[in-house]
């Protein structure tokens, strides 16, 4: 019996989705281990006087959360994160929940090692309002096949 | 550290920053209870972060998120500013900071019992104007490493600091 097992490499596939939806205690352990002192991730009258409209979730918690969702996705397709690269577009506020996506934009072979090919992968954050709180690319490397 | 759009951008000026702003932290050990205390704040689930797949405890990727006190640790020449970010972060108490973005090359997982040195490296600073106002774009670059010289993360992070519009 052959199974034919179909790439899930190609452009246009999505790459799943995870949500998140982070807690005060979430954001407790993050800035704790992280060393994460600004006020406005957990001291909700200064968030709000630097004009936040909450308490704010931590950009690296939340690159965190797209490391999670490529990694994820690499390891179920026999790849490997290698980069990831994101910006912040709108605030992030606890209490919110948070939709991590991505899909694969392009293949293209790794420059470095003809036996490997990347795949460039949009990644995005959206949060249940329906901003667009971070987005990004995420680098998947993963052996050609033969 | 906040967030921000920084599409609007008007280049007025840019500053390369010398070489002797850089910093390289004490080796640092990776603790298993470390990596298990990352993972329960980010919610990942992989049995590597617990050491339970037989292959010791992996962290999962952005763990070097944690190194962020080794190269300033709390001590005699340790200053927080009054919002609570720590003065070597930039900027001073009149201006505020919003996270612009960030690049992160994973080369390996750190792994419980590594031996890590932190390289930071002010890598530009460049006067911009954005919709929230006008101040300096600083980027750095960060190298992580083990004490025996593997390269695991290169990352490059870059902040907004402003003046912020109190009217």
């Amino acid at each position: 019996v052959t199974a034919t097992v179909k790439d899930p490499f190609v452009p246009g596939a999505s790459i799943g989705e995870i949500t998140r939806s982070p807690d005060a205690v979430h954001l407790f352990e993050f800035g704790a281990v992280g060393w994460f002192t600004h006020r406005i991730h957990y001291d909700l009258d200064y968030a709000r006087s630097e004009g936040h409209a909450g308490i704010v979730v931590h950009g690296p918690l939340q690159g965190c959360y797209l490391s999670l969702l490529a990694e994820g996705w690499a390891k179920e397709s026999g790849g490997r994160l290698v980069r990831l690269a994101y910006r912040h577009k709108g605030r992030a506020v606890l209490g919110r929940t948070f939709t991590c996506g991505g899909r694969v934009r392009d293949v293209v072979p790794d420059p470095d090692d003809p036996q490997f090919r990347l795949a460039l992968c949009e990644v995005w954050i959206d949060d249940d309002q329906g901003v667009r709180t971070t987005d990004g690319e995420a680098v998947i490397r993963v052996q050609t096949q033969s | 550290v906040s967030e921000e759009t920084m599409e609007d951008v008007v280049h007025d000026s840019v500053a390369s920053t010398p070489e002797a702003e850089a910093r390289v932290s004490q080796p640092v050990r990776v603790r298993a209870l470390d990596v298990a205390r990352f993972a329960s704040a980010i919610e990942a689930t992989d049995p590597q972060c617990f050491g339970e797949s037989g292959d010791g405890v992996v962290a999962p990727p952005g763990f070097h998120f944690t190194f962020g006190q080794a190269l300033f640790p709390p001590g005699s020449d340790y200053q927080r500013l009054p919002d609570g970010r720590p003065a070597h972060t930039g900027g001073d108490a009149s201006t505020q900071a919003l996270a612009a973005g960030t690049e992160i090359e994973f080369f390996e997982p750190f792994r419980a019992d590594d031996e890590v040195v932190i390289t930071e490296r002010l890598l530009s600073v460049t006067r911009k104007t954005t919709r929230v106002g006008e101040g300096e774009f600083k980027t750095w670059e960060r190298l992580y490493k083990r004490s025996t010289g593997e390269l695991l993360v290169r990352e490059l992070h870059s902040v907004f600091f402003h003046q912020p519009d109190r009217a």
